[in-house]
């Protein structure tokens, strides 16, 4: 394709914002197969170690199955609920102005904020757990795919994200300042590196 | 005639429809349950102290006034930064066709694709003393010592630009290659140069892409939790990981009374934005 002399600016930030955009998602491929155990620049030496461990470990395991259940749930919640609406929306009366503003009302809440207020409820019915589901699928129907960040204390949740935000705890030698299991903060990494 | 029937626009309904109401009926149950109670919830338990005290406690403490100041300034910056960035490569993948558009879209969508902790973690192996781009700059002889990109403010927005660019290029990109290229050739045809065309006719017209986009991305950069948890300065915490930890240790009240003080501010400043939005309108149609 010719570039036109007026488009080179236009290209330079182009070229830059792609590579800023592919580049931590490309650089973790070369840090899987690393034999260091330290995050930071790939050391030379290669192994697949870290591959067969996520493959044997049963815990990792068990993570990826609650991930995928997670994330099938919230789907076809999510897929469902927001068809119906759709469908419900075809019609234009009065009420879609009320009902347009309550579907939307959740993407103008921080997630933080509805993430406390799932968390109560759900707690105060005795399905703490049952949070991931519930808050996903809220946000899940307007396309948000934010974690529901205040989701403390979900002893069951043990999820892939939990699991890497743990091993890379252990992996990088960093104190984690963990609430961990007990409190439950998802992540609290405190790094002592470099 | 049955194509007369499937062709016509749809009609305001008068009457009763009980099959649009059940349908209806179920989101709605669904978000009542899961989205207005817990809210509810949230307001109500915020004042489980006292309501003056448990509010005032919040907004006479230096803390978390800091903490508040220091969340919206980074939502911000990241929001005016993923524009400024967003808006020409938007702009780049509407213009060019075939192959170059399908790259440029699967640059945007392979990190949004991607786990939003792997992509934090990513960052904190590129940016750390030890990482590669203080190695790298080391290495050249560039710099001696590292420069501090991570627990700074400086790491923290790099990566939340990065992980909000999509939401901000996907549906700004949707406006701009829905937009009728009519306009522009009626503008040239007119004798206005190629920025005049771009500056007086697209960039209104992409407008409504931009706002929309950047609304998510400052909503979404607000509640943000992780990426400051891992990357930023523990004493420059961002109001989503101050409410998780209260929420641990000093309590549900705490932490509701924190969410709402956050919902009020985000309210009014989408409040001032829309003002501001519909005078714009009327203005440019005046």
């Amino acid at each position: 394709m010719k570039i036109q002399r007026r488009h080179v600016a236009l290209t330079v930030v182009t070229v830059v914002v792609g590579v800023f955009l592919i580049l931590p998602t490309l650089y973790i491929i070369p840090l899987s197969f690393d034999a260091s155990s330290t995050l930071g620049v790939p050391s030379g030496r290669w192994t697949t170690s870290w591959y067969v461990e996520l493959f044997t470990d049963r815990a990792w395991a068990r993570a990826a199955r609650n991930s995928l259940q997670v994330a099938v749930l919230t789907t076809v919640l999510a897929t469902v609920l927001g068809t119906v609406l759709a469908l419900a929306f075809r019609v234009k009366s009065r009420i879609n102005s009320i009902a347009n503003a309550v579907t939307l009302a959740p993407m103008i809440v921080p997630a933080v904020i509805l993430g406390v207020g799932l968390y109560g409820l759900l707690v105060s019915w005795g399905l703490g757990h049952r949070a991931y589901r519930a808050g996903d699928s809220v946000r899940g129907g307007r396309g948000g795919q934010q974690p529901v960040a205040g989701r403390p204390r979900l002893r069951e949740g043990r999820g892939v994200a939990r699991r890497i935000a743990r091993a890379s705890t252990r992996q990088s030698g960093a104190t984690a300042c963990a609430s961990g299991d007990r409190g439950g903060r998802v992540v609290r990494v405190r790094h002592q590196l470099g | 005639m049955a194509v007369a029937v499937e062709t016509r626009p749809p009609l305001r309904s008068t009457g009763f429809r009980p099959g649009r109401l059940f349908l209806l009926a179920i989101p709605a149950a669904f978000l009542i349950t899961f989205f207005v109670s817990p809210m509810v919830l949230v307001a109500l338990r915020s004042g489980a102290p006292g309501w003056i005290a448990s509010y005032t406690n919040i907004l006479t403490s230096e803390v978390y006034l800091k903490v508040l100041a220091n969340s919206f300034r980074t939502a911000l910056i990241t929001t005016a930064l993923t524009v400024l960035i967003g808006y020409p490569y938007a702009y780049a993948t509407a213009r060019v066709t075939g192959t170059l558009r399908i790259l440029l879209l699967a640059l945007v969508l392979m990190p949004f694709w991607s786990s939003l902790l792997a992509r934090t973690f990513s960052w904190l192996a590129l940016l750390q003393d030890t990482g590669l781009i203080n190695q790298t700059l080391i290495g050249m002889g560039l710099i001696d010592s590292p420069l501090p990109l991570v627990r700074t403010q400086v790491g923290v927005i790099i990566a939340m630009v990065h992980i909000m660019l999509p939401y901000f290029v996907l549906p700004l990109f949707a406006v701009m290659v829905k937009l009728d290229r009519s306009f522009m050739s009626a503008a040239e045809s007119l004798g206005a140069n190629a920025f005049r065309r771009f500056y007086r006719v697209f960039l209104p017209l992409s407008m409504p892409g931009v706002a929309a986009g950047a609304s998510l991305v400052f909503i979404l950069t607000l509640g943000f939790y992780i990426t400051p948890a891992i990357l930023g300065d523990p004493n420059q915490a961002m109001i989503g990981e101050v409410i998780a930890t209260d929420l641990e240790t000093i309590g549900f009240a705490r932490a509701s009374a924190l969410g709402i003080v956050l919902l009020a501010v985000t309210l009014i400043l989408f409040a001032v934005f829309a003002a501001a939005r519909s005078a714009y309108v009327a203005r440019s149609r005046a």
